[in-house]
């Protein structure tokens, strides 16, 4: 079969010794087709761009036979031909289509696997992240958060994974806001976990899906911190809704800081597993969030509605008179015209234009004072 | 209980049979009492120990357009301790039934024995709304506080009140607010305004 030479590099990009930087730099420097013949005859070393030091040269020469064992066992044209089958599409950084928020990150990927729009990474990005091991509340709480910021117009980043990660997108996905963007740590063709893979395709159908592997490539533990690392990359913030003090959200907290990219945390019951790790963030001085708007406040997408003033217009001095009256206590119309002495009809009046107004509320017989966030 | 609209209404209660069909008279004055939800305290914010879905469903157990056929509703307040022990006389029953004949003999120069009969068409002829009152009325309308039926209903009634105070027609704006103020809806939650 006729393969292009960007199928090459799609094959490359499989291999787990290739690091980015790595094959970031054999590609700009050689042709893919020239990458992979070395690879797959051993000498990969000969392509280096200064000799190594003898110290490195041992172990740059176990590295290229192991990535020469792993090449061998992959054809180019078969994982080119699984691109084309599952509609993926191959993004090599140098190209003009490889999206801008990666490309000037100092880890990006060489090599881009995705499917979906890319279109979709436009806009404040917002990566919702936590355990695997979640409670039923906090994934409850991640769909919430998920599903305020997409109807907010801010998409959703997150790593598909079980627990906190894919509630936010199915949050994200309960409304028709913005594109929810999913970053996964194995290929196209290996969905995982695999009950997500529903989830895989709702986020390719309404968003983009996003990789460094090809699609042939199975879970392996060290393409999660990897991953990880992408979503701290296509954040504006990271928001951690519940994790351990160690774990997979961590390593995205740590991208994330080494980046300057805010990270925010939900705190937690002191004492549950699940907030070892936000407690300890907001202790350190991460942002404190309570639900979406939190998220929007801080992002300056969104100015807290309670420190907004009072849209309603003022009551008329008479009227006002009757507010102070029913002051914090509901009150009918009989102790209304009992307060003020008027006439039925005046009292009558009075309250329907407060009512129109929004200054009250009226339940069955009674009228009770509406304040001036909840008239919003 | 909602057997009783059409009688209402038309003031005839009509039994049909296969043979044959018979009206009899049911012009009647009908006063009905409720409580304002299981626990009596009436929905009061802070009082009442009602859950809101069982106050409502309480308050759904006598239908809305049956409610909707009731010329004046209000609500009736458990009096406080000063109003039990101190209430200053209202006015005599005899100074009441002379301020009703007056009332009476006004509707009865339209032609009608009681406000309350007057056929809708007819209202404009014989209950005008000053321009103040109309524009009420269509608000009440507008925000879906007011049905059809209940606006010919408040009509009378703030003719009735126009009457009472033996003034001419037309009906002002006091005399409907008046109306609409004597026309609770116990089953109403206003929509928040925006």
């Amino acid at each position: 079969m006729d393969i292009p030479p960007i199928a090459y590099a799609a094959a490359l990009a499989g291999l787990p010794q290739m690091a980015p930087a790595r094959l970031r730099g054999l590609l700009e420097r050689h042709e893919a087709r020239a990458v992979w013949d070395h690879t797959v005859r051993g000498v990969l070393t000969r392509l280096l761009p200064v000799p190594p030091l003898p110290e490195q040269r041992e172990r740059l020469q176990l590295l290229a036979r192991h990535a020469a064992a792993e090449a061998s066992r992959i054809d180019p044209g078969f994982v080119w031909q699984q691109c084309l089958d599952l509609a993926v599409t191959v993004t090599l950084v140098q190209d003009p289509a490889y999206p801008s928020a990666l490309a000037a990150d100092h880890a990006a990927p060489a090599v881009l696997f995705h499917r979906g729009d890319l279109d979709a990474l436009d806009g404040p990005r917002v990566a919702v992240v936590g355990t695997r091991s979640s409670s039923a509340g906090g994934r409850q709480l991640a769909a919430r958060l998920g599903e305020g910021l997409a109807a907010a117009g801010v998409r959703v980043v997150s790593g598909l994974a079980k627990g906190i990660d894919g509630a936010a997108h199915q949050g994200a996905l309960r409304v028709d806001g913005a594109p929810p963007i999913g970053v996964a740590g194995t290929g196209h063709g290996h969905p995982y976990p695999t009950e997500h893979a529903e989830l895989w395709d709702h986020v390719v159908a309404r968003g983009v899906l996003l990789t460094e592997v090809p699609p042939h490539c199975t879970p392996l533990p060290f393409r999660f911190p990897a991953r990880n690392r992408l979503i701290a990359a296509l954040a504006d913030a990271v928001v951690v809704v519940e994790s351990r003090a160690r774990g997979g959200s961590m390593i995205t907290v740590d991208e994330a800081a080494r980046r300057s990219v805010p990270v925010l945390a939900v705190p937690g019951l002191p004492g549950t597993r699940g907030a070892e790790g936000t407690n300890q963030l907001i202790y350190d001085g991460c942002q404190l969030v309570r639900d979406h708007v939190d998220v929007l406040v801080h992002l300056g997408l969104l100015a807290r509605p309670c420190i907004s003033p009072d849209a309603r217009s003022r009551p008329a001095p008479a009227d006002q008179q009757v507010l102070d009256l029913i002051g914090g206590e509901p009150a009918d119309l009989e102790s209304v015209v009992a307060g003020t002495g008027w006439s039925i009809a005046e009292a009558m009046a009075a309250l329907t234009r407060l009512e129109d107004g929004g200054h009250l509320e009226r339940v069955g017989p009674w009228y009770q004072p509406v304040p001036p966030a909840a008239s919003r | 209980v909602d057997g009783l609209r059409q009688p209402l209404e038309e003031g005839v209660i009509r039994v049909s049979r296969a043979l044959a069909s018979v009206e009899f008279p049911a012009r009647v004055l009908l006063v009905a009492a409720m409580n304002p939800c299981p626990c009596g305290e009436g929905g009061l914010p802070g009082r009442c120990e009602c859950l809101p879905s069982s106050r409502e469903r309480y308050l759904r157990r006598v239908s809305g357009p049956l409610l909707d056929r009731f010329d004046l509703r209000l609500a009736v307040r458990r009096p406080t301790v000063t109003e039990l022990l101190d209430a200053k006389p209202a006015e005599s029953t005899a100074q009441v039934a002379n301020l009703v004949a007056s009332a009476r003999r006004r509707a009865a120069a339209r032609g009608v024995e009681r406000n309350g009969d007057i056929p809708g068409h007819l209202l404009d002829e014989l209950a005008p709304l000053t321009a103040a009152a109309a524009a009420v009325l269509r608000g009440e309308l507008e925000r879906g506080r007011l049905s059809g039926r209940g606006l010919h209903r408040v009509r009378r009634v703030a003719l009735t009140i126009t009457d009472l105070a033996a003034s001419p027609p037309p009906v002002d704006v006091d005399a409907v607010h008046e109306a609409l103020g004597l026309r609770l809806d116990p089953l109403r939650t206003a929509r928040r305004v925006a």
